[in-house]
């Protein structure tokens, strides 16, 4: 239905959009997910042309969009946008806010429009608020109106801009459920949401987005169980990092302990798991010799699963940590608090170097 | 200032550490500091230098302990003129120490004189003899120090023949008495003198005499038509060259302009000759000769001067209310000068509000649109527009631009120009109050920018610019008022004529100020009703 092709969007110098690539069948619920900033809410505005894309092509059943030709008006009427901040028509009752497209642009009878206004806002629970102004109503109940006003359109795709970012928990569960059920209906739908829950449930496809193009895409399953690839596995698992380069032996232990300990507070690691780890990254680097060239340690928390990893990269050269029997207690140690211990070798830019990866017990408690 | 980067060293005592501190300066700093203190300088010696001429004002107004006998008594003291006339120019030369108050009118003079904020007040003898007659506890003084002046009629340079006409029509005049007879009409025996029943011709180019009718007895209004004896001679050369005479009223510092211009053939107010005006203008030949009297308070004055008896009458409050309101509203009819005035008043104040809000939709336009010309030009607009107060406006638009039409289209044109600039400002902050939102919901659910405008972002502007436009509204009713200084007759002018005749400030001031509140209230009204319509 909906063919995406290099799409291109910058605001002056800055590449927001470098080249996303997408195609939407009809029925389908897509989720879009990803940090901020990359061009979630830019992607969607562009394919209704909220935004003028600066190159690419948007081709919508059979009819290219952006070659400046095409009734800009005529295809909005057909997509629909649900935003972040609502913006329900503040001077406007509910149901005149859900009966101003079909009576002025579809040209409906104000009483034909009122029938199936009435209609829609059953469907989504606001009947009873239909004579009320906008300033009346709670956040959830002015999204679920939104919706409502949406679909009085029919719209052949609904495009969602984060629609519950501004909602309390307790009414986000409201606006959910009604776009659960527009799910169930087969209509088709373009959703940018932080909800991974609910993206999960009931999106057919989950597209990530990262550095102004589409990073990685399929089925839920596929993207929250086993992201492929880097930076989606580190957003999916709200993976944290801390990363520290030891050049010698005489590095400064005060400042890696401050910058530790400011990590630990952000993230609200107890105070079991602070020491834990300090003691045995002490015990690892007693068995490292830290002046035969730089050592990264990275500490790696998922605030997702509540896991704890510790991973050390040795220069290109040194082998193995875990030789002699000198180390024993070392090792002892470390195996009571970790859960597991692995060592692979890994192909970087300056040669061949060991990776080193151990994996805490939960420490959280 | 900013490159200035040299320091200097200042030693300030440091009284904890009983010492002389230094302290190092940058110049630029110190600059700020010289600044600041002239500023406060400033701030702090106004007020006292405020005070001072406060003080110098209340001393000269306390009488003298002897009562004033001549006009020599009067030095150091408070005297009314009336602004830029004979007396002015002579006082002011020849008297440096008599602290001059300027007037409009003589009426005002003596209202001033009344109220004590004067200690004499100095006008055409005519006028001061038919004023000292009306007040009470007013006296004349026996001498005074400007010479004798004439009168004459005032024509433009470029119509000397007119001038010949009526310089023939005044000597045939002189020559048979009649005009002797007139002036002692209107001076000797003013309280029964009436304008004489005369034919007055209709058909043929009308003469355009400018005249200012609020002086007694030269030319004022009575019984809702103008009289006085310039008033009578004009009617009569009317009669005597067989033209219909047409009178354009005006303000007194505008008759004289107003021939030059062309907006007038003639005009006639009681004008005294001088050379300085004999430069730009044609005189007539003079026909009175005028000296210049001083009144002064009887209570003020040395008794052997004072030849009038006092019988004031004592009303009570309730009677004075009431001889007030029948003087000033009831006698000659004069509430039908404020119904006319009202009725100019509405007609300009109508349209300068509906032209002025279509030219600042326009201008609001402009100033939004995407070009940056327009933008510039709509800027420039407002910022001079806003920057002239709106009386120096009217007066440019009348007298510079537009002198050759009608005074009231120009002063609709020209409060609506000013009304444009403020209230195109407004709707352009309504209109960008109204949240992007709004306007992006519009567009995605597919109306095109125009329709979204109309439908969503109007009604929501509309409604928040509604209270501030009604307060610019009124301030526009308001300023009407200033159009009297260019001859058309509005309500304020209305008020200002009867003043004229009765120096009663209360009543005319008191009702024309309840029929603005009430103008102002209706405007608010009908608002309010199409505010609900649309939104």
């Amino acid at each position: 239905m909906i063919q995406i092709k290099h799409l291109q969007k910058s605001f002056g110098k800055l590449d927001v959009l470098m080249d996303v690539n997408l195609n939407i069948k009809r029925g389908e619920v897509i989720s879009i997910i990803g940090p901020s900033g990359t061009g979630k809410s830019t992607f969607l505005r562009c394919l209704n042309l909220l935004e003028q894309p600066t190159g690419g092509s948007i081709v919508i059943d059979g009819q290219e969009v952006l070659d400046g030709h095409v009734n800009a008006s005529k295809l909005r009427q057909k997509m629909g946008m649900v935003f972040q901040s609502f913006n329900l028509f503040n001077h406007l009752s509910v149901l005149d806010n859900v009966c101003i497209g079909p009576v002025k642009l579809l040209g409906k009878t104000r009483q034909e429009a009122e029938a199936k206004g009435m209609e829609l806002l059953k469907m989504v629970g606001m009947a009873e608020k239909a004579y009320a102004m906008p300033a009346e109503l709670s956040g959830g109940q002015k999204q679920r109106a939104a919706i409502a006003r949406c679909l009085s359109m029919d719209p052949e795709i609904i495009l969602f801009d984060e629609p519950t970012s501004a909602l309390d928990p307790t009414m986000v569960s409201e606006v959910l459920s009604v776009i659960r059920a527009l799910a169930r209906q087969g209509m088709t739908m373009a959703i940018v949401t932080h909800e991974m829950s609910f993206a999960r449930d009931v999106s057919t496809r989950v597209v990530y987005m990262d550095q102004g193009v589409i990073y990685e895409v399929g089925t839920p399953e596929q993207i929250f169980d086993h992201p492929r690839r880097e930076l989606t596995r580190i957003f999916v698992n709200r993976i944290r990092d801390f990363h520290y380069c030891f050049h010698s032996a005489d590095y400064d232990r005060y400042e890696l302990k401050a910058a530790w300990q400011n990590y630990c507070s952000k993230y609200f690691l107890s105070r079991k798991a602070v020491s834990e780890t300090r003691r045995v990254s002490l015990s690892l680097f007693r068995l490292i010799p830290l002046d035969c060239g730089a050592v990264d340690m990275y500490f790696r928390y998922s605030e997702k699963t509540g896991e704890l990893s510790l991973e050390v990269l040795l220069p290109p050269g040194m082998e193995s940590v875990f030789g002699g029997m000198e180390h024993a207690v070392h090792m002892q140690q470390i195996r009571n608090v970790c859960r597991s211990i692995e060592e692979a070798v890994e192909e970087t830019e300056i040669g061949e170097r060991v990776r080193c990866r151990l994996v805490f017990r939960n420490l959280n408690r | 200032m900013n490159n200035l980067s040299c320091y200097f060293v200042v030693l300030w005592y440091n009284p904890r550490a009983g010492r002389y501190n230094p302290g190092c300066y940058n110049m630029n700093k110190c600059f700020q500091i010289a600044a600041t203190l002239v500023a406060f300088l400033f701030i702090a010696v106004m007020p006292a230098g405020a005070a001072g001429e406060a003080e110098n004002t209340a001393q000269s107004a306390q009488p003298p302990s002897k009562g004033i006998a001549c006009f020599e008594d009067l030095r150091g003291r408070i005297l009314a003129v009336p602004s830029s006339t004979v007396q002015d120019i002579f006082v002011e030369e020849h008297y440096p120490d008599i602290k001059l108050d300027r007037f409009d009118t003589e009426a005002d003079m003596m209202l001033s004189l009344q109220q004590e904020k004067c200690d004499g007040a100095i006008m055409d003898d005519v006028i001061c003899y038919a004023l000292v007659r009306k007040t009470e506890g007013v006296t004349i003084l026996p001498d005074s120090p400007v010479p004798p002046c004439q009168m004459g009629v005032v024509f433009g340079k470029h119509n000397a023949e007119l001038c010949e006409q009526f310089n023939a029509f005044i000597r045939h005049l002189k020559s048979t008495g009649e005009l002797q007879q007139i002036m002692d009409r209107w001076i000797k025996h003013f309280d029964t003198a009436e304008m004489p029943k005369l034919q007055l011709p209709t058909q043929g180019t009308p003469i355009r005499v400018a005249m200012e009718p609020c002086t007694e007895p030269i030319v004022f209004i009575k019984n809702e038509k103008i009289a006085g004896f310039d008033a009578e001679l004009i009617q009569r050369f009317a009669v005597h060259i067989n033209r219909p005479v047409e009178i354009v009223e005006m303000e007194y510092d505008s008759l004289i302009a107003s021939t030059t211009t062309g907006k007038a053939d003639m005009a006639a107010s009681g004008i005294l000759i001088t050379d300085e005006r004999a430069e730009s203008v044609l005189f007539s030949e003079p026909y009175y000769d005028s000296h210049s009297r001083v009144a002064v308070l009887t209570k003020n004055a040395h008794p052997s001067i004072v030849t009038n008896a006092d019988d004031a009458q004592n009303l009570g409050l309730w009677g004075t209310i009431k001889r007030s309101f029948y003087r000033n509203i009831i006698e000659e009819r004069r509430y039908m000068l404020l119904w006319e005035g009202l009725k100019v008043t509405v007609y300009i104040s109508f349209c300068s509000a509906v032209l002025g809000t279509v030219l600042g939709a326009l201008i609001c336009y402009l100033r939004m649109c995407r070009f940056k010309t327009c933008r510039a030009i709509a800027r420039v607009y407002i910022d001079i527009m806003r920057g002239t107060p709106v009386l120096v406006l009217l007066m440019i638009m009348c007298y510079v631009a537009f002198t050759k039409f009608e005074n009231t289209p120009v002063a609709i044109i020209t409060f609506a120009m000013n009304f444009a600039a403020y209230v195109s400002e407004m709707f352009r902050t309504s209109i960008s109050s109204v949240d992007k939102g709004q306007t992006e919901a519009g567009i995605a659910l597919g109306f095109s920018p125009v329709r979204t405008f109309c439908y969503i972002v109007l009604p929501q502007a509309v409604h928040r610019v509604l209270p501030v436009y009604k307060g610019e509204l009124i301030s526009l009713i308001k300023n009407t008022s200033i159009v009297g200084y260019v001859a058309v007759a509005d309500l304020t002018r209305a008020s200002y004529i009867i003043r004229g005749r009765t120096f009663d400030p209360f009543f005319p001031l008191i009702m024309v100020a309840a029929m603005y509140f009430l103008i102002a209230w209706l405007f608010t009204v009908v608002l309010d009703r199409i505010g609900r319509k649309v939104c």
